[in-house]
């Protein structure tokens, strides 16, 4: 049985509102309390050691990101206490709490995503889209999506392999795979999508577009939606009022 | 019922004032037949067999075509716009793109087909085994698709296909990445539909059309250069020598079944210049 | 320029063992041809010759480096390998561009004549500008042979070049054949298309079960039908047609 995601998705939508609605002082305890998830809730645990993998390189990227943006932001907005913390640079300290709140936003709303597809295996996502009552083409074009971003590390590793085999040592650093990477990318991207409408047509000559006849369709009771996923959406829109009450009132 | 296909001065081109794709084409199949359509690249064949599925104008709005397809008792005029699945399934000619890549399994990808069309997976289990059975990929049932050899792809895309029993199935160039034994398996696949589907098969070489097709089709630039039964297509064989190669002569002598020194063979063979 | 594969045996992470005490000598201007049912371990066996994969035991030597321990990007002066699937290779926005990707890594100095002469060969020189994905399949396999060939090494493995060719492409396949045998190019092919090779192959080797259970001319394999019926294969039909008339005098 295709297990439920809304509860996950329900959540992601929590963490987006409250990325917009708080400051860091709650964002920050709960970026670190989303970091923990992977490791205390089953269902959070990475799907696969690829995903393991992508998880940790995209916090390192994303804590470096986060530090140039908390430097940048203290450097540019000149107002505020000035503070040392580079030596002789200045720094001040409302354009840093600016550039951390800034960035506090970001990571909480890129690690929810990441948190959801890296638990989540892509043909379970896969599963829950055709079970979702979404019209079939937009499936379609879901399905293709995240097929295609699914099968690109896989992809682009072949294509390393063939550069290397025609003298192009690729994967011998993380600069010359850098390097590589941006070079494939553009073109990459094209032949992925031409060979995205080929499979569509193909998945179209297997009967995905037909609607279904009635007596034909299996019949699924309509799940209801579970509790957690109710406090959820409940807590994401009482947040999102009492956001958009404070900002229209003074 | 294996429905008759017939085409009515087809011309298709893919975008208005360019060089049509097809040019006037008419052909008539009776029910149940096996036919070959032949030709080199470039010469329409998969064109046609796209046409027949219907797929060709949802993806080609520019496209303009003319006359009529009449599959059984269904007569398309204009010519289809939307596919004619499952009465008519149709093989790609690129079997890697044929694997979804949304199912894990080798054998829940051939249970795609059958979910997506609302059939009861636990009522054709048998049907799936004995075809993977009769294509030889039994042994795949638990591999991730994406990982298959060439070989291994093609056979379990054709399984796609033709485990929704079509009435008309096409098969564009089955048999490219298939060894001799995989041909086999094919051909009595083929032969075993004989009467129950009409099948419309491309090919680029003669070898499994002179074993199963009885009828066969040989297009040139779009147009029919040939058309007719296996004992016509033996009798002009030597007027399209330039389209086929050397293997085809073997086959017309067992296809002959006897005679080496009969003067149409000989003049094969000179032809071929073996002698 | 030799090639030695000493006892070699691949099994993949997932534990499928593959080849198994699988040993070869392959020297300069030698045209093998590697024959065998599908997932005998022929594409293996390709990927082994340039250190795209290493083996799990035994080991591969080429040109006197061990396989083991020499990036594959070296390696490729001495041996080019393409793959089966274009799709796997194929990532440049231009013909031209994906022919010379070759020769501008391996740094020859006369690019623009091995490009020209590749793109010739295989008959792609009018589509010299035009996307790869604008070509119909048939032409982009040949595209992955162009891009072989423009690598000047002096040995090239190829994976069923000939699949999914028509007529035509079958005849620039053998020309190449023709003309780079001529010049001394080594060749490995895994093809089940004896006819188009047999003319040209020095040796076949046939691979049952990850071994190699023959290895000799294409002669003295068409004594053996029996190896010929279990590796998927038919005696080319030219033969046959020879023998047919030698029965008949």
């Amino acid at each position: 049985m295709v297990p439920d995601l809304r509860p996950k998705l329900a959540f992601v939508l929590f963490l987006s509102v409250c990325a917009f609605a708080f400051d860091w002082q709650i964002l920050l305890p709960l970026i670190a309390l989303v970091l923990l998830f992977p490791l205390a809730l089953p269902s959070y645990h990475p799907a696969s050691d690829r995903a393991r993998h992508l998880f940790f390189r995209f916090i390192l990227f994303s804590i470096a990101i986060s530090g140039a943006i908390i430097v940048l932001n203290g450097w540019i907005l000149q107002t505020g206490e000035r503070v040392e913390i580079l030596p002789g640079i200045p720094l001040f300290s409302d354009g840093l709490l600016f550039g951390v709140r800034t960035a506090a936003r970001l990571l909480l709303l890129s690690f929810s995503v990441l948190l959801f597809f890296s638990s989540t295996p892509i043909p379970t996502c896969i599963n829950a889209l055709q079970q979702s009552g979404l019209p079939r083409t937009v499936v379609l074009m879901l399905l293709l999506t995240l097929h295609f971003l699914d099968s690109l590390p896989e992809r682009i590793n072949r294509i390393f392999m063939a550069q290397e085999a025609r003298g192009a040592p690729v994967r011998a650093g993380f600069i010359s795979r850098t390097k590589a990477f941006f070079s494939i990318l553009s073109p990459l991207l094209l032949s992925s999508i031409a060979e995205s409408v080929d499979r569509g047509v193909a998945l179209e000559l297997r009967g995905f577009l037909l609607e279904m006849a009635p007596s034909a369709k299996p019949a699924l009771p309509a799940q209801p939606l579970s509790p957690l996923t109710i406090l959820l959406l409940a807590a994401s829109f009482f947040i999102l009022v009492i956001s958009i009450a404070r900002w229209l009132l003074p | 019922m294996a429905p008759s296909i017939t085409l009515e001065r087809v011309t298709y081109r893919y975008a208005p004032g360019t060089a049509p794709a097809l040019s006037d084409l008419t052909i008539s199949l009776p029910g149940g037949t096996c036919c070959a359509i032949l030709g080199p690249t470039g010469s329409g064949k998969s064109t046609l067999v796209q046409l027949l599925a219907g797929i060709l104008a949802k993806h080609h709005p520019e496209s303009v075509g003319e006359g009529s397809l009449t599959i059984g008792d269904h007569r398309y005029t204009p010519l289809p716009n939307d596919i004619l699945f499952p009465d008519v399934g149709l093989a790609l000619q690129d079997p890697y793109v044929q694997i979804s890549g949304i199912r894990e399994t080798t054998r829940k990808e051939i249970e795609l087909t059958l979910e997506t069309l609302g059939r009861d997976l636990v009522n054709e289990g048998g049907n799936i085994e004995r075809l993977m059975h009769q294509l030889g990929i039994t042994h795949l049932a638990a591999r991730k698709p994406t990982t298959l050899s060439g070989g291994e792809t093609q056979r379990v895309a054709l399984a796609t296909i033709l485990i929704a029993n079509p009435d008309v199935l096409l098969l564009d160039e089955p048999a490219t990445a298939l060894d001799y034994g995989a041909q086999a398996n094919l051909k009595l696949i083929l032969q075993s539909l004989r009467g129950a589907a009409t099948v419309l098969f491309t090919d680029t070489h003669i070898d499994l059309p002179l074993e199963v097709a009885d009828y066969f089709v040989v297009l040139k630039a779009g147009r029919v250069q040939f058309e007719g039964n296996r004992k016509q297509f033996l009798e002009h064989l030597p007027d399209f020598a330039d389209l086929l190669p050397v293997e085809a002569w073997g086959k017309v002598l067992s296809a002959l079944k006897g005679d080496p020194q009969s003067p149409f063979v000989r003049r094969i063979v000179q032809a071929v210049g073996l002698l | 320029m030799r090639i030695t594969l000493d006892n070699v045996g691949f099994s993949y992470p997932s534990g499928a063992a593959v080849l198994n005490g699988l040993s070869l000598e392959i020297l300069a201007g030698e045209f093998v041809l590697v024959v065998g049912r599908n997932g005998a371990g022929k594409s293996t066996l390709l990927k082994l010759l340039n250190g795209i994969l290493r083996p799990t035991s035994g080991s591969v030597t080429v040109a006197g480096h061990p396989t083991g321990s020499t990036p594959t990007a070296t390696l490729a002066h001495h041996a080019c390998v393409t793959f089966q699937n274009p799709a796997d290779q194929i990532f440049a926005p231009t013909v031209f561009d994906e022919v010379a990707f070759a020769p501008r890594n391996l740094k020859h100095p006369n690019l623009q004549s091995l490009v020209g002469e590749a793109l010739a060969l295989c008959h792609l020189e009018p589509f010299k500008d035009h996307h790869p994905y604008d070509l119909p399949l048939a032409q982009r396999k040949l595209l992955t042979v162009a891009s072989a060939l423009a690598s000047g090494a002096p040995f090239l493995a190829f994976d069923e070049p000939s699949a999914g060719l028509s007529q035509i492409e079958h005849h620039a396949l053998e020309g190449i054949v023709k003309t780079l045998t001529a010049r001394g190019v080594g060749f490995m092919v895994v093809s089940h298309d004896l006819s188009l090779f047999f003319r040209y192959a020095t040796r076949v080797v046939v691979l049952e079960g990850g071994r190699c259970t023959f290895s000799g001319g294409v002669s003295e394999l068409m004594q053996h039908e029996g190896v010929l019926r279990r590796a998927g294969l038919r005696l080319p039909v030219p033969l046959r047609i020879g023998r047919m008339l030698q029965r008949m005098q």
